[in-house]
């Protein structure tokens, strides 16, 4: 095939073109890129290749100054806008981390939290409630834990022993649950 | 092991640091956006999940409200911050697409440059703004290819026509040659 033949002004063209798209060789395609989902574009290659070939897109304003200055108020529209965008996540990334770091005050055991969990019924939310404010009562559900593993031990096996067990199980439950 | 007991508080903030981080199966890992290291860092898919989303969803502001109310204030704040990411976003790329519309313009034949070219000297620059100001000038280039092809064609095959087939041809190349600059 011929090579075709364009013009000095259209190779400039071509250089502006290529940082703001995907470049000259995918016809210079581009898409609108929502930046709010970002991650979830970023799971998608092909989105994330189309939306701009590198992310410097700041315009060079000298290169349009000589080549198009009727274009050089754009290119400075685009390259405050740009700065704007880049001070708005910054801000995002600042309130984001506190937020998220509220949030985790929350979580009683940070290193548990992959494992699998139930929630708690207002009942037992209340009694864990209770206890946690009376350390007495604390104590007291300790002692009963202790008197009755010796119970369980004095106990010969049979029917008694595993209704004591079962009472041994829910007490500590409890007090795993009031302990965290 | 045994499973975990947990208040609904907990819960509630499960459920909103979910979308923010990369989820609590992850420790609700988080990283921040660097503008300038974009190209490179997110192409790894581990740091792809870390970045979280830029958006609050209402519904998250409603839980929130309901359930965690002392944390409102900094929820509010961020989605404050991700409704101003949003406008300067759409600002940007308004500004963008016209660039991009006006770089586009100056292309000759948009269809084709993805392809190799060559640049075209002063003369035919000139050539080419001359031709493209004068529309009337193609058609008559055209019809000047045209007659000369019948022509061409019209004299007979033989030695003693050689020279004039030569002469044509000639012609002919450089008409076309035209053609091929202003198309």
């Amino acid at each position: 095939m011929a090579k075709r033949k364009i013009s000095k002004k259209e190779e400039l063209a071509y250089q502006l073109l290529e940082d703001q798209t995907q470049g000259r060789e995918k016809g210079f395609y581009w898409f609108k890129y929502d930046w709010g989902k970002i991650n979830e574009y970023h799971y998608s290659f092909n989105r994330y290749s189309v939306s701009c070939k590198n992310w410097h897109l700041t315009v060079d304003t000298r290169q349009v100054a000589n080549s198009f200055p009727e274009y050089l108020d754009l290119a400075n529209k685009l390259n405050d806008k740009l700065e704007l965008m880049k001070d708005t996540i910054d801000e995002i990334n600042r309130v984001r981390e506190q937020y998220l770091n509220a949030l985790k005050t929350h979580i009683k055991d940070y290193s548990k939290i992959h494992l699998a969990y139930e929630v708690l019924t207002d009942e037992e939310e209340k009694m864990i409630a209770e206890y946690q404010a009376d350390p007495a009562k604390m104590t007291d559900l300790l002692n009963k834990i202790e008197t009755l593993i010796k119970e369980i031990d004095a106990v010969p096996k049979g029917k008694s022993k595993k209704d004591l067990q079962a009472q041994l199980t829910q007490l500590q439950d409890l007090y795993n649950s009031v302990k965290g | 092991m045994a499973i975990r007991s947990i208040t609904k508080k907990e819960e509630v903030v499960y459920k909103l640091l979910e979308p923010h981080s990369s989820g609590r199966q992850h420790n609700f890992d988080c990283e921040d956006f660097e503008w300038d290291e974009a190209r490179y860092k997110y192409r790894s898919w581990l740091r792809r999940r870390n970045l979280g989303s830029f958006y609050v969803a209402s519904k998250d502001l409603e839980l929130c409200k309901k359930e965690v109310p002392e944390l409102l204030p900094k929820l509010e704040a961020f989605a404050q911050a991700t409704q101003n990411l949003k406008k300067a976003q759409d600002q940007f790329e308004q500004y963008r697409w016209e660039l991009i519309k006006a770089g586009k313009s100056l292309c000759k034949d948009h269809r084709a440059v993805h392809r190799a070219y060559n640049l075209l000297t002063p003369q035919e620059e000139l050539l080419y703004a001359e031709y493209k100001a004068d529309p009337s000038k193609v058609q008559d280039l055209l019809s000047k290819i045209e007659t000369l092809t019948k022509e061409l064609d019209a004299v007979p095959k033989g030695r003693a026509n050689a020279q004039k087939r030569r002469e044509l041809n000639s012609e002919l190349d450089q008409l076309r040659k035209i053609y091929h600059i202003i198309l």
